[in-house]
């Protein structure tokens, strides 16, 4: 009985560590790359990165995100300014048909904002993102090191 | 007659030559005053950096004399920052990495922008996540304003933000890499990558 536990538990621990990171489709948007950073505690903010595509006629955008772990979370744009950082909010993010539009460092992030739990590497975490056509989906990130890069 | 004239002339030149020099201090003291900066230049001998007193991530008070025999990796950022500042640390942490014993010979600093919400033991929690023998500095508003003119770099508080708790900080995100004498050798600007960085410094070593 106990070994047959043993085997649920894994069973589905593997499955949760798989789609964590997996390509989920909403509509005609199809996010891919999904993964998060580390979190220094509860007292600074995280950030987290994934790859938006509109395979569809219409453009569509990104209305809302929001997360089980943080208070506010807004989508912000770093922008270099001879040599200046410059983060500002990009909110209401639009994805013209046939267009991808890529979170990564150093640009276009999901900033998690008085988070109630810290996020810690190696974990999960999931946001909640609701496009004006598409409608809602829930991506798995999977969480790297607080100065991850990208990954492949 | 001839030696009064000669004594007019001697007297207009040099009224000439005061007003040179008085434009001179008035125009160099208007561009060191001057908050914009430009990233420096790697050509020629950049007046970049000079004496500091800080205090790290322990609590003690440092200066430039505390690295003195060492070559320096410095970054200006802040904790609150959760994209741009952690890529940069990781970056000197992967750069450090890549260059194996010799890296000894270098410690990596980051200074706070962000003073007001980046104490000691705010510091002292964050460096722990890079390299292990990052050294985090903070001190007074002051303080920080007076290293960060010597460095070149400019920070503000971004205009859009919540009053309260949630201002972000725009800044200049250049890593500078100083000699044993606190000299200026060279600096990275954002984008390098670890192996570039890592190739830079190895230069000078």
């Amino acid at each position: 009985m106990r070994s047959f536990l043993v085997s649920i538990y894994l069973i589905f621990g593997l499955f949760g560590f798989a789609s964590a990171g997996e390509a989920v489709q909403v509509g005609a948007i199809k996010i891919s790359k999904p993964w998060a950073r580390a979190s220094l505690g509860v007292n600074r903010p995280a950030a987290a990165y994934f790859t938006l595509r509109n395979t569809g006629n219409t453009a569509d955008q990104l209305v809302s995100v929001t997360s089980p772990l943080a208070e506010k979370v807004s989508i912000h744009i770093t922008k270099q300014d001879n040599g200046i950082m410059r983060m500002s909010a990009a909110e209401q993010l639009e994805i013209r048909a046939g267009k991808t539009v890529e979170l990564k460092p150093g640009g276009l992030h999901v900033m998690m904002m008085k988070l109630n739990a810290p996020l810690k590497k190696g974990g999960t975490t999931e946001l909640h993102l609701s496009f004006k056509h598409a409608g809602k989906v829930i991506v798995h990130l999977p969480i790297f090191g607080p100065g991850a890069s990208a990954p492949d | 007659m001839k030696l009064l004239r000669i004594t007019q002339i001697s007297l207009v030149v040099a009224c000439l030559l005061s007003l040179v020099a008085i434009a001179g201090t008035l125009l160099s003291n208007f561009i060191t005053s001057s908050s914009y900066v430009t990233p420096p230049q790697t050509t020629g001998r950049a007046l970049i950096g000079g004496p500091f007193t800080l205090t790290d991530h322990s609590g003690a008070r440092v200066s430039e004399q505390t690295f003195a025999g060492q070559f320096t990796l410095i970054f200006f950022g802040y904790t609150y920052c959760p994209d741009v500042c952690p890529t940069e640390l990781q970056t000197m942490t992967d750069a450090l990495g890549l260059l194996g014993q010799k890296a000894e010979r270098v410690t990596p600093i980051f200074v706070t922008v962000d003073p007001e919400r980046d104490t000691v033991e705010q510091m002292a929690s964050y460096v722990a996540n890079f390299h292990s023998r990052l050294v985090g500095l903070t001190g007074t508003e002051q303080d920080i304003r007076d290293m960060a003119k010597t460095f070149r770099i400019y920070y503000a508080k971004a205009e859009n933000y919540d009053p309260g708790t949630d201002y972000l900080m725009s800044h200049s995100s250049i890593v500078y890499l100083m000699g044993p004498t606190n000299e200026f050798l060279t600096h990275f600007s954002h984008g390098t990558n670890a192996r570039e960085m890592a190739d830079g410094i190895e230069k000078h070593l």
